[in-house]
């Protein structure tokens, strides 16, 4: 877009060379009598004037601003004047709108002036110059006949046009001084017109043209902003899609793995209940008895994977379920040499649950934790609950340790992921706790703390969601 | 010491139980399903049931409703996995006297029979 001012310059400055009005006014009568040409003095001042407009015009492309620095020129160039307003005209109600208006004795804080509806309203409907004279000599007649002017002496109102379209008008009036309207200053003011609604155009062009931009880089925001939370979603549907895939499988498989290792444990209990085994027979037993009983741990744990009826859950406060497993277990933090800190919300509000399941949430997290601090100097196991305003309750559960492996957190949830040593954990007591959580309709996260260790956090709706 | 029926269709699960228990001087039959099991209930006669909970055709629950048709005065006990815990709970209530997880204990296996067998000879 560029701003084109040019040919209504170039038309001001005719106008005022030549000497003549270009359209014709409302009323003729000019205060100054007797009519004289215009000396060589009006017109470098209305050139000057121009000149400064037009900067102004070049410089600016905001509204507001534009038509502030423009009123103010008037002012400066028309001494005889008391009151001014740039009026633009609604284009949706057609109705004026003072956007800028300015008193002698004031200055742009000037509240909205009470300029002279009627004139301004002729020169819309009209298209043409009004120009009061002195009303302290001259009677007016025609269609202002009705009008209210209180104490206006003089007025001059010019409409601003652009490609034949009335956008807005300039109105100035007099109200202290007689004669306040000079007969240049009509010729000046019509200039300006046609040269503001030019700038007023470009204006609003770029004003319209700012609003499509920002309105789609909004669109574009709110666009990038739905595709990654559909990503999320589809990551957490495909996730939870997994676990509970895993979940059905382990249980099975877990179920199909124990009659074999049902068989080969009894035969070997039979073995030693036939007796007479060599020693050399009997420690080789002994571990294959331990690594069978490995094996029913880690099936034992996948099948309390697989999920439970909802028909399980009643209403129950989670605050007392993380109290009985911290009873339950303080003795073996004790001897860990674990410190044990637990905030529990007094109001938080109760929740629909498989409690035994979700003790063993808060079990596992809690051993998660104790293992984590293994070695550690300081072993603090720190558990909150709070309730979350979006309807649901967080529990948080936090270590001391090391932390997670930023590569590693997402995969701590992942069945048989594990950091411990081969034979000293299943790799399954947070995948459990996740399938729990997951049957819940809750989320389950873990997150480093920043002053070192890891969070997990449960977050468990308290109104009862239907599961898929 | 006393007759039991050892129900699971897993023969090699049959055979050790089967063995385990002669070595302990009862007298065992066995069966690998359902049908089979009610069926020779009524030959056999059996102090105590060994039943799985899981097998394919006829289910263990189904097995133990039927037998205590037949006679409610036989004892059964359930064979389950700890994931099937709460089933095998339900089937007290049907009338199942005890019931042991896989692996199996021997030992404890042994003295629930005992303790059963005791009791009925009481």
């Amino acid at each position: 877009m560029s701003l084109s001012y040019t040919s209504s310059l170039q038309r001001l400055s005719n106008l005022t060379q030549k000497n003549s009005t270009r359209k014709k006014t409302a009323t003729t009568d000019v205060s100054e009598s007797p009519p004289r040409r215009h000396s060589p003095r009006d017109n470098a001042r209305n050139v000057e004037f121009l000149v400064k407009v037009s900067n102004i015009f070049a410089k600016s492309l905001d509204i507001q601003a534009l038509l502030h620095e423009v009123i103010d020129q008037i002012f400066y160039f028309m001494k005889r004047i008391d009151r001014g307003a740039i009026l633009l005209l609604d284009k949706d109600t057609g109705e004026l709108k003072e956007v800028v208006s300015k008193t002698r004795t004031s200055n742009h804080a000037t509240p909205a002036i009470n300029w002279n509806r009627a004139i301004a309203h002729s020169v819309v409907k009209e298209g043409n110059p009004v120009v009061l004279s002195d009303r302290s000599h001259q009677n007016h007649s025609g269609s202002l006949d009705d009008v209210e002017f209180d104490d206006i002496l003089s007025a001059m109102c010019v409409p601003l046009r652009y490609k034949g379209e009335i956008q807005g008008v300039i109105y100035v009036d007099s109200i202290a001084l007689p004669g306040g309207i000079r007969k240049d200053d009509l010729q000046l003011l019509t200039g300006l017109g046609d040269t503001a609604a030019v700038a007023i155009q470009n204006a609003r062009l770029y004003e319209a043209l700012k609003e499509e931009l920002d309105e789609r880089r909004r669109a574009e925001e709110a666009l990038t902003k739905a595709n990654r939370d559909l990503e999320e979603t589809r990551d957490m549907l495909v996730q939870s899609e997994k676990f509970a895939a895993i979940g059905r499988l382990s249980a099975a498989v877990a179920h199909e793995i124990l009659n074999p290792v049902n068989i080969m444990s009894m035969r070997i209990q039979l073995l030693e209940a036939l007796g007479g085994i060599s020693e050399s027979i009997r420690k080789p037993l002994l571990v294959c008895k331990s690594q069978l009983n490995r094996i029913v741990a880690i099936t034992e744990s996948l099948g309390r994977s697989s999920r439970t009826s909802e028909k399980h859950r009643v209403i129950s406060n989670m605050n007392e379920t993380i109290e009985s497993v911290v009873d339950l277990i303080a003795p073996q933090l004790r001897v860990d040499g674990i410190r044990t800190d637990v905030e529990l919300h007094a109001g938080l509000p109760l929740i629909p649950m498989d409690k035994e399941r979700i003790e063993q949430v808060i079990f596992n997290l809690i051993s998660n934790a104790t293992v984590a601090m293994t070695g550690r100097e300081t072993k603090v196991l720190k558990i909150t609950t709070k309730p979350n305003p979006q309807g649901s309750v967080l529990i948080a559960v936090s270590d001391t340790g090391a932390g997670i492996d930023p590569c590693d957190i997402d995969k701590v949830f992942d069945p048989f992921f594990t950091t411990k040593d081969p034979g000293e954990g299943t790799g399954l007591g947070l995948f459990i706790a996740y399938s729990i959580v997951q049957e819940h309709a809750g989320r389950i996260w873990a997150e480093n703390n920043e002053s070192g260790g890891a969070s997990f956090y449960i977050d468990l709706p308290i109104e009862r969601t239907p599961n898929r | 010491m006393g007759r039991i029926l050892v129900v699971d269709d897993e023969i090699e699960a049959c055979n050790a139980l089967e063995e385990f228990l002669s070595l302990k001087g009862h007298e065992v039959y066995t069966a690998l399903d359902g049908p089979t099991a009610l069926a020779r209930l009524q030959e056999v006669r059996p102090d105590i049931v060994l039943l799985d909970m899981i097998m394919p055709g006829m289910e263990g629950t189904e097995v133990l409703k039927k037998i205590k048709e037949f006679d409610f005065d036989t004892s059964v006990v359930m064979v389950t996995v700890v994931a099937e815990q709460n089933k095998a709970k339900k089937t007290m209530e049907l009338g199942a006297f005890d019931y042991i997880t896989k692996p199996v204990d021997l030992n404890y296996l042994e003295n629930v029979l005992m303790v059963k067998l005791l009791d009925t000879s009481d």
